[in-house]
């Protein structure tokens, strides 16, 4: 679906279309819930952020001014709703950062041709994890990765190719 | 399963991915109302063209023919710089930061000339984007210019319009006041040099000289992160002082 598609979804949710909606969420629902995923490293937490991304995207889209890309902004109110979420339960509990978190939910509720797929991507550590989803679902690059993440241009492409390398062994495993 | 290549792989997780979304279609529309249109009045659309030829004008060609003559700058983690003429026309909005880039790129900055209409676009759409919140309720205000009476007028109603546009969303909202009347001219070079407010860099480094932290850390943070980090040391931003009454800097 082209952009053009979504814009033409929003000028009609705006107009208060109620079924341009489905069309402004299946086109962005996985960019979404990536985003958000890709900061709290929490599927269930990530889920009810989705939640509040879109509810937050419908109060406000009344007010909102199409300068730059729609998807721009609604990732932009699903980041910053992630970060806020964040600070808040660093702030009121001692989270351990390298808690290994359920990165991918219930694997019932993924489509079994993937299955497999899925459970080997549980196989990952965070970190690898993370890149894997910004590289391979957000289409982020690895120079804006890296700078994201605050890590070496270098280990964020040692990490994805690794994180590959275990995914083909998985593979191969399953294959014997 | 036959993995052929990365780029057929990378296909395949990004399939696993998308099958992998958890549904919350049916929860946002049982909790969030649908947008409603916002209906102009005949005369405005009537209007609309000749008031967006003046707006044009006005954004455009004014600011050539007079100077700044203040520079608001506004700080909760978007730090934006609004340069007004005598009048209170915006001549220049600037993003000071990759949050002010992102909360400047959702709106439209053509035609809007009054300050106050400004800063109420701006306030909305940074509570919209989730950046102003309960919890990053603060909103550093600093004024610099050439006029006294024109500053002091200013951050008097800046510190009791926020509030009140913002109250019904975020009832705890706190203007931090600037207190740049005194600085130094090192101090304006540095906060230029590092694209703040001068009131920004006398907080950060307020905090350095009481904590371990350092000044890259602290560039970064927003006001909030700031403020709880000032309060916990006992450091008051100069403003915010019962014994100060903000006024002007030495030049815009």
């Amino acid at each position: 679906m082209s952009e053009t598609t979504l814009d033409h979804a929003v000028a009609k949710l705006k107009r208060g279309d109620r079924s341009a909606f489905d069309v402004v969420y299946d086109q962005t629902k996985t960019k979404v819930f990536y985003t958000i995923l890709a900061i709290v490293h929490d599927y269930s937490l990530s889920e009810d952020i989705m939640q509040d991304t879109y509810i937050k995207m419908l109060e406000s889209l009344p007010s909102y001014r199409r300068r730059g890309k729609f998807e721009g902004w609604l990732l932009t109110i699903a980041r910053n709703l992630a970060l806020n979420t964040l600070r808040n339960r660093k702030r009121s509990t001692h989270v351990d950062p390298q808690e290994n978190l359920d990165w991918f939910g219930s694997t019932e509720s993924v489509a079994e041709s993937h299955a497999e797929l899925a459970e080997w991507l549980k196989e990952l550590n965070d970190g690898e994890k993370e890149i894997v989803i910004r590289h391979a679902v957000l289409d982020e690059t690895h120079k804006s990765i890296a700078k994201t993440m605050g890590k070496p241009l270098g280990t964020v492409t040692w990490t994805y190719q690794n994180a590959l390398k275990k995914i083909r062994s998985k593979a191969g495993e399953s294959r014997e | 399963m036959n993995l052929v290549n990365n780029q057929e792989l990378k296909n395949r997780i990004k399939n696993v991915a998308q099958a992998n979304v958890p549904d919350v279609r049916a929860r946002v529309l049982a909790q969030a109302p649908m947008p409603t249109p916002r209906r102009l009045p005949s005369f405005r659309l009537a209007f609309g063209g000749a008031f967006a030829l003046i707006a044009l004008i006005m954004f455009f060609v004014w600011p050539t023919a007079t100077g700044v003559y203040a520079t608001v700058h506004l700080d909760i983690n978007p730090s934006i710089a609004i340069d007004l003429d005598e009048s209170e026309r915006v001549m220049d909005v600037r993003a000071l930061n990759n949050d002010a880039q992102d909360l400047l790129d959702a709106i439209d900055l053509n035609g809007i000339n009054a300050f106050d209409n400004l800063v109420d676009i701006l306030i909305d759409e940074a509570i919209a984007q989730g950046m102003m919140t309960d919890d990053n309720p603060f909103i550093m205000v600093d004024i610099t210019g050439r006029d006294e009476a024109f500053i002091h007028e200013l951050y008097g109603r800046l510190s009791e319009r926020i509030p009140a546009h913002a109250m019904a969303r975020i009832p705890n909202v706190e203007v931090i006041r600037g207190s740049a009347e005194d600085a130094r001219p090192d101090e304006v070079d540095r906060a230029h040099q590092h694209n703040m407010s001068v009131q920004r860099l006398r907080l950060i480094e307020a905090i350095i000289e009481k904590t371990d932290y350092d000044f890259e850390t602290l560039r970064d943070m927003r006001v909030a992160d700031l403020m709880h980090l000032a309060r916990e040391h006992g450091i008051e931003p100069r403003g915010n002082r019962p014994d100060m009454t903000p006024g002007p800097p030495n030049r815009p």
